[in-house]
Protein backbone atom coordinates (compact mmCIF):
# COMPACT_ATOMS: atom_id res chain seq x y z
CA UNK A 1 0.00 0.00 0.00
CA UNK A 2 1.16 3.54 -0.88
CA UNK A 3 1.25 5.93 2.03
CA UNK A 4 0.82 10.01 1.80
CA UNK A 5 3.37 11.80 3.82
CA UNK A 6 3.25 8.92 6.40
CA UNK A 7 -0.37 8.84 6.82
CA UNK A 8 -1.95 5.41 6.31
CA UNK A 9 -4.70 5.47 3.14
CA UNK A 10 -5.52 2.25 3.97
CA UNK A 11 -4.24 -0.46 6.44
CA UNK A 12 -1.75 -2.44 4.97
CA UNK A 13 -2.69 -5.65 5.81
CA UNK A 14 -6.39 -4.90 4.35
CA UNK A 15 -5.62 -6.66 0.55
CA UNK A 16 -7.53 -4.72 -2.34
CA UNK A 17 -10.71 -6.84 -3.04
CA UNK A 18 -11.57 -6.32 0.82
CA UNK A 19 -11.56 -2.60 0.53
CA UNK A 20 -13.45 -2.90 -2.82
CA UNK A 21 -16.06 -5.07 -0.76
CA UNK A 22 -16.80 -2.50 1.86
CA UNK A 23 -16.46 0.28 -0.45
CA UNK A 24 -19.17 -1.66 -2.33
CA UNK A 25 -21.20 -2.13 0.90
CA UNK A 26 -21.32 1.44 1.70
CA UNK A 27 -22.49 2.58 -1.50
CA UNK A 28 -25.27 -0.06 -1.69
CA UNK A 29 -26.18 1.31 1.90
CA UNK A 30 -26.09 4.70 0.58
CA UNK A 31 -27.99 3.82 -2.05
CA UNK A 32 -30.49 2.41 0.04
CA UNK A 33 -31.20 5.10 2.03
CA UNK A 34 -31.48 7.48 -0.66
CA UNK A 35 -34.39 4.79 -2.20
CA UNK A 36 -36.34 4.91 1.19
CA UNK A 37 -36.24 8.51 1.74
CA UNK A 38 -37.38 9.23 -1.93
CA UNK A 39 -40.03 6.43 -2.17
CA UNK A 40 -41.18 7.53 1.51
CA UNK A 41 -44.96 7.37 2.02
CA UNK A 42 -47.09 10.17 2.61
CA UNK A 43 -47.84 10.52 6.45
CA UNK A 44 -51.57 9.56 6.98
CA UNK A 45 -53.80 10.41 9.78
CA UNK A 46 -53.72 7.21 11.53
CA UNK A 47 -50.51 6.94 11.83
CA UNK A 48 -50.74 9.49 14.44
CA UNK A 49 -52.41 10.22 17.51
CA UNK A 50 -55.17 12.59 17.23
CA UNK A 51 -55.79 15.23 19.19
CA UNK A 52 -59.47 15.36 20.16
CA UNK A 53 -61.54 18.93 19.88
CA UNK A 54 -65.35 19.93 18.71
CA UNK A 55 -65.99 21.52 15.23
CA UNK A 56 -67.24 24.77 17.57
CA UNK A 57 -64.13 25.40 19.73
CA UNK A 58 -61.85 24.74 16.60
CA UNK A 59 -63.64 27.44 14.30
CA UNK A 60 -63.81 29.52 17.49
CA UNK A 61 -60.14 29.33 17.95
CA UNK A 62 -59.32 30.50 14.46
CA UNK A 63 -61.78 33.19 13.81
CA UNK A 64 -60.70 34.57 17.27
CA UNK A 65 -57.16 34.25 16.90
CA UNK A 66 -55.71 32.62 13.60
CA UNK A 67 -52.16 33.13 14.61
CA UNK A 68 -52.76 31.63 18.07
CA UNK A 69 -55.03 28.77 16.29
CA UNK A 70 -52.60 28.01 13.97
CA UNK A 71 -49.58 27.64 16.82
CA UNK A 72 -52.06 25.23 18.99
CA UNK A 73 -53.42 23.14 15.80
CA UNK A 74 -51.65 23.65 12.60
CA UNK A 75 -49.91 21.05 10.79
CA UNK A 76 -51.62 18.63 13.56
CA UNK A 77 -53.93 15.31 13.63
CA UNK A 78 -57.03 16.51 14.68
CA UNK A 79 -60.37 14.53 15.31
CA UNK A 80 -62.76 17.08 15.52
CA UNK A 81 -66.49 15.94 16.07
CA UNK A 82 -69.35 18.33 15.02
CA UNK A 83 -72.48 18.56 13.29
CA UNK A 84 -72.33 18.45 9.37
CA UNK A 85 -73.98 21.73 7.82
CA UNK A 86 -72.90 20.73 4.02
CA UNK A 87 -71.64 18.14 1.83
CA UNK A 88 -70.45 18.19 -1.46
CA UNK A 89 -67.30 17.25 -4.14
CA UNK A 90 -64.48 19.27 -4.61
CA UNK A 91 -63.17 19.81 -8.38
CA UNK A 92 -61.67 16.44 -8.35
CA UNK A 93 -64.72 14.46 -6.89
CA UNK A 94 -63.40 14.25 -3.64
CA UNK A 95 -65.73 14.28 -1.43
CA UNK A 96 -65.93 17.40 1.41
CA UNK A 97 -68.09 17.78 4.37
CA UNK A 98 -68.43 20.78 6.08
CA UNK A 99 -69.13 20.51 10.40
CA UNK A 100 -70.80 23.40 11.69
CA UNK A 101 -68.78 26.08 13.55
CA UNK A 102 -69.17 28.28 16.58
CA UNK A 103 -70.71 31.42 13.61
CA UNK A 104 -72.93 30.37 10.75
CA UNK A 105 -70.30 31.55 8.04
CA UNK A 106 -67.76 29.77 10.00
CA UNK A 107 -66.70 25.98 9.72
CA UNK A 108 -64.45 22.61 9.60
CA UNK A 109 -63.62 21.78 5.69
CA UNK A 110 -62.79 17.86 6.14
CA UNK A 111 -61.93 17.03 2.51
CA UNK A 112 -62.12 13.23 2.84
CA UNK A 113 -59.33 10.61 1.65
CA UNK A 114 -61.69 7.93 0.51
CA UNK A 115 -65.44 8.24 -1.64
CA UNK A 116 -68.27 6.40 -0.27
CA UNK A 117 -68.24 8.42 2.70
CA UNK A 118 -72.13 8.92 4.30
CA UNK A 119 -73.05 11.92 5.21
CA UNK A 120 -75.84 14.33 5.14
CA UNK A 121 -76.41 17.67 6.48
CA UNK A 122 -77.90 17.64 10.56
CA UNK A 123 -75.61 14.32 11.06
CA UNK A 124 -73.52 14.40 14.17
CA UNK A 125 -69.52 12.51 13.51
CA UNK A 126 -66.44 13.00 14.61
CA UNK A 127 -63.59 13.43 11.65
CA UNK A 128 -59.90 12.50 12.03
CA UNK A 129 -57.53 14.64 9.54
CA UNK A 130 -54.46 17.00 9.54
CA UNK A 131 -55.49 20.63 9.87
CA UNK A 132 -53.33 22.85 7.07
CA UNK A 133 -54.62 26.14 8.66
CA UNK A 134 -57.55 28.34 7.87
CA UNK A 135 -59.00 30.84 4.84
CA UNK A 136 -62.54 31.27 5.32
CA UNK A 137 -63.27 28.15 7.10
CA UNK A 138 -60.79 25.60 9.09
CA UNK A 139 -59.14 23.23 6.73
CA UNK A 140 -58.68 19.17 7.68
CA UNK A 141 -57.48 17.20 4.65
CA UNK A 142 -56.66 13.49 3.52
CA UNK A 143 -59.60 13.07 6.36
CA UNK A 144 -60.80 9.42 7.49
CA UNK A 145 -64.01 8.66 9.95
CA UNK A 146 -62.12 6.67 12.70
CA UNK B 1 -79.40 38.48 18.37
CA UNK B 2 -75.27 37.84 18.11
CA UNK B 3 -73.26 39.80 15.27
CA UNK B 4 -72.85 36.96 13.51
CA UNK B 5 -77.07 36.63 12.56
CA UNK B 6 -76.91 40.57 12.41
CA UNK B 7 -74.54 39.90 9.32
CA UNK B 8 -76.06 36.97 7.62
CA UNK B 9 -79.11 38.65 8.08
CA UNK B 10 -77.90 41.96 6.49
CA UNK B 11 -76.17 40.11 3.05
CA UNK B 12 -79.60 38.13 2.88
CA UNK B 13 -81.16 41.76 2.52
CA UNK B 14 -78.31 43.35 0.34
CA UNK B 15 -78.81 39.72 -2.18
CA UNK B 16 -82.02 40.51 -2.07
CA UNK B 17 -82.59 43.86 -3.61
CA UNK B 18 -78.97 43.34 -5.97
CA UNK B 19 -78.61 40.23 -8.25
CA UNK B 20 -75.38 38.19 -8.08
CA UNK B 21 -72.80 40.21 -6.30
CA UNK B 22 -70.28 37.73 -4.81
CA UNK B 23 -69.23 34.22 -6.34
CA UNK B 24 -67.27 32.11 -4.04
CA UNK B 25 -65.47 29.00 -3.27
CA UNK B 26 -63.65 27.69 -0.55
CA UNK B 27 -62.25 24.48 -2.48
CA UNK B 28 -60.82 26.30 -5.78
CA UNK B 29 -57.89 24.24 -7.73
CA UNK B 30 -54.47 25.72 -7.83
CA UNK B 31 -51.07 24.08 -9.11
CA UNK B 32 -47.89 24.59 -9.52
CA UNK B 33 -44.81 23.45 -12.51
CA UNK B 34 -41.73 23.55 -12.46
CA UNK B 35 -39.81 22.94 -15.43
CA UNK B 36 -35.81 21.92 -15.60
CA UNK B 37 -33.57 19.74 -17.54
CA UNK B 38 -32.47 17.11 -14.25
CA UNK B 39 -36.96 16.68 -13.22
CA UNK B 40 -40.17 18.44 -13.25
CA UNK B 41 -42.03 19.06 -10.37
CA UNK B 42 -45.84 20.12 -9.85
CA UNK B 43 -48.33 20.13 -6.88
CA UNK B 44 -51.76 20.22 -6.62
CA UNK B 45 -54.30 22.24 -3.63
CA UNK B 46 -57.52 21.93 -3.54
CA UNK B 47 -58.14 23.84 -0.35
CA UNK B 48 -58.02 27.74 -2.26
CA UNK B 49 -60.52 30.18 -1.33
CA UNK B 50 -61.31 32.54 -3.62
CA UNK B 51 -64.64 35.79 -3.93
CA UNK B 52 -64.95 37.57 -6.62
CA UNK B 53 -67.20 40.73 -6.40
CA UNK B 54 -68.83 41.36 -9.58
CA UNK B 55 -70.12 45.23 -8.75
CA UNK B 56 -66.31 45.76 -7.67
CA UNK B 57 -64.25 43.82 -9.75
CA UNK B 58 -62.64 43.15 -6.62
CA UNK B 59 -60.70 39.98 -6.45
CA UNK B 60 -59.33 37.41 -3.46
CA UNK B 61 -57.62 33.81 -3.45
CA UNK B 62 -56.38 32.35 0.14
CA UNK B 63 -54.23 29.61 -0.63
CA UNK B 64 -53.40 26.98 2.19
CA UNK B 65 -49.47 26.13 1.56
CA UNK B 66 -49.78 23.15 3.96
CA UNK B 67 -52.60 22.06 1.31
CA UNK B 68 -50.16 21.38 -1.65
CA UNK B 69 -50.02 17.65 -2.33
CA UNK B 70 -47.30 16.15 -4.13
CA UNK B 71 -46.37 13.11 -5.55
CA UNK B 72 -43.28 12.43 -3.41
CA UNK B 73 -43.86 12.91 0.35
CA UNK B 74 -40.43 13.93 0.43
CA UNK B 75 -40.49 16.83 -1.86
CA UNK B 76 -43.73 17.93 0.17
CA UNK B 77 -41.58 18.25 3.08
CA UNK B 78 -38.96 19.93 1.65
CA UNK B 79 -41.69 22.11 0.19
CA UNK B 80 -43.24 23.03 3.82
CA UNK B 81 -39.84 23.05 5.95
CA UNK B 82 -37.30 24.39 3.77
CA UNK B 83 -38.73 26.81 1.02
CA UNK B 84 -41.97 27.93 2.35
CA UNK B 85 -41.99 27.15 5.60
CA UNK B 86 -45.24 27.10 5.97
CA UNK B 87 -45.69 26.86 9.92
CA UNK B 88 -44.79 30.92 10.04
CA UNK B 89 -46.42 31.57 6.72
CA UNK B 90 -49.54 29.01 6.30
CA UNK B 91 -51.09 31.03 3.25
CA UNK B 92 -50.72 33.12 0.56
CA UNK B 93 -52.94 35.32 -0.78
CA UNK B 94 -53.79 37.62 -3.55
CA UNK B 95 -55.57 40.42 -3.53
CA UNK B 96 -56.23 42.09 -6.90
CA UNK B 97 -58.95 44.04 -9.16
CA UNK B 98 -60.38 43.50 -12.69
CA UNK B 99 -59.20 46.45 -14.98
CA UNK B 100 -61.53 45.45 -17.34
CA UNK B 101 -64.56 45.20 -15.25
CA UNK B 102 -67.48 46.53 -18.18
CA UNK B 103 -66.31 43.52 -20.59
CA UNK B 104 -67.42 40.84 -18.14
CA UNK B 105 -71.02 40.26 -17.62
CA UNK B 106 -71.16 37.58 -14.90
CA UNK B 107 -75.12 37.21 -15.43
CA UNK B 108 -74.95 35.98 -19.34
CA UNK B 109 -73.11 32.85 -19.62
CA UNK B 110 -69.65 33.07 -21.89
CA UNK B 111 -66.08 33.05 -21.67
CA UNK B 112 -64.86 36.34 -20.88
CA UNK B 113 -61.08 37.48 -21.29
CA UNK B 114 -59.88 38.96 -17.96
CA UNK B 115 -56.99 40.92 -16.82
CA UNK B 116 -56.44 41.91 -13.10
CA UNK B 117 -53.51 44.00 -11.19
CA UNK B 118 -53.05 43.08 -7.56
CA UNK B 119 -50.91 42.18 -4.66
CA UNK B 120 -49.49 38.53 -4.20
CA UNK B 121 -48.49 37.78 -0.65
CA UNK B 122 -46.52 34.60 0.37
CA UNK B 123 -43.55 33.33 2.43
CA UNK B 124 -43.93 36.82 4.37
CA UNK B 125 -43.74 39.37 1.64
CA UNK B 126 -45.48 41.28 -0.52
CA UNK B 127 -45.12 42.36 -4.50
CA UNK B 128 -47.19 43.70 -7.07
CA UNK B 129 -48.29 40.68 -9.52
CA UNK B 130 -50.11 40.94 -12.57
CA UNK B 131 -52.64 38.44 -13.87
CA UNK B 132 -54.72 37.89 -17.26
CA UNK B 133 -56.90 35.36 -17.40
CA UNK B 134 -60.86 33.72 -18.37
CA UNK B 135 -63.85 33.61 -16.51
CA UNK B 136 -66.45 31.20 -17.93
CA UNK B 137 -69.76 31.93 -16.54
CA UNK B 138 -72.18 28.89 -16.83
CA UNK B 139 -75.28 28.20 -15.16
CA UNK B 140 -74.95 29.63 -12.46
CA UNK B 141 -70.88 29.10 -11.91
CA UNK B 142 -67.74 30.86 -12.57
CA UNK B 143 -64.47 29.48 -13.62
CA UNK B 144 -61.38 31.10 -13.01
CA UNK B 145 -58.40 30.28 -15.23
CA UNK B 146 -55.32 31.98 -15.02
CA UNK B 147 -51.58 30.77 -15.42
CA UNK B 148 -48.53 33.18 -14.14
CA UNK B 149 -45.07 32.85 -13.56
CA UNK B 150 -43.64 33.68 -10.43
CA UNK B 151 -39.92 33.66 -8.96
CA UNK B 152 -39.33 32.27 -5.67
CA UNK B 153 -36.14 34.58 -5.24
CA UNK B 154 -38.77 37.58 -5.36
CA UNK B 155 -40.49 36.09 -2.33
CA UNK B 156 -37.29 35.74 -0.28
CA UNK B 157 -36.84 31.74 -0.81
CA UNK B 158 -34.16 30.63 -0.64
CA UNK B 159 -33.26 26.99 -2.49
CA UNK B 160 -29.85 26.35 -1.91
CA UNK B 161 -27.16 25.69 -4.42
CA UNK B 162 -27.26 21.46 -4.32
CA UNK B 163 -31.05 21.90 -5.63
CA UNK B 164 -31.01 25.05 -7.75
CA UNK B 165 -30.80 22.60 -10.64
CA UNK B 166 -33.97 20.46 -10.17
CA UNK B 167 -35.81 23.89 -9.26
CA UNK B 168 -36.84 26.13 -12.01
CA UNK B 169 -35.88 29.91 -10.83
CA UNK B 170 -39.47 30.70 -12.68
CA UNK B 171 -42.49 28.56 -11.63
CA UNK B 172 -45.69 28.38 -13.59
CA UNK B 173 -48.71 29.25 -11.17
CA UNK B 174 -52.17 27.87 -12.75
CA UNK B 175 -55.56 28.95 -10.68
CA UNK B 176 -58.33 26.66 -11.96
CA UNK B 177 -61.38 27.30 -9.92
CA UNK B 178 -65.38 26.75 -9.76
CA UNK B 179 -66.72 29.73 -8.16
CA UNK B 180 -70.23 29.84 -7.31
CA UNK B 181 -72.77 32.37 -7.05
CA UNK B 182 -73.24 33.08 -3.30
CA UNK B 183 -76.70 33.65 -2.14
Amino acid sequence: MRQADGIHLFPDHLPMKKILIILLILVAACAGAGLYLWNKPHEKAEDRKAMVVTAMTLSGAFTESEQKANSIYLNQVLAVSGTVSEVSKNQDGKTVIVLAGSDPLSGVQCTMREDGVKAAAGDKMTIKGFCNGYTLVVLLSDCIVP
Amino acid sequence: MNKAAVIVAMLCLQASFTHAQKWMTRTGKVSFFSATSVENIEAFNNEAASVIDARSGDVAFIVPIKSFRFDKALMQEHFNENYMESSKYPKAEYKGRITNLSDVNFSKDGTYNVKTTGKLTMHGVTKEVPASGTIVVKSGMATVKSRFMVAPADFGIRIPAVSASKIASKIEITVDSVLKEAK
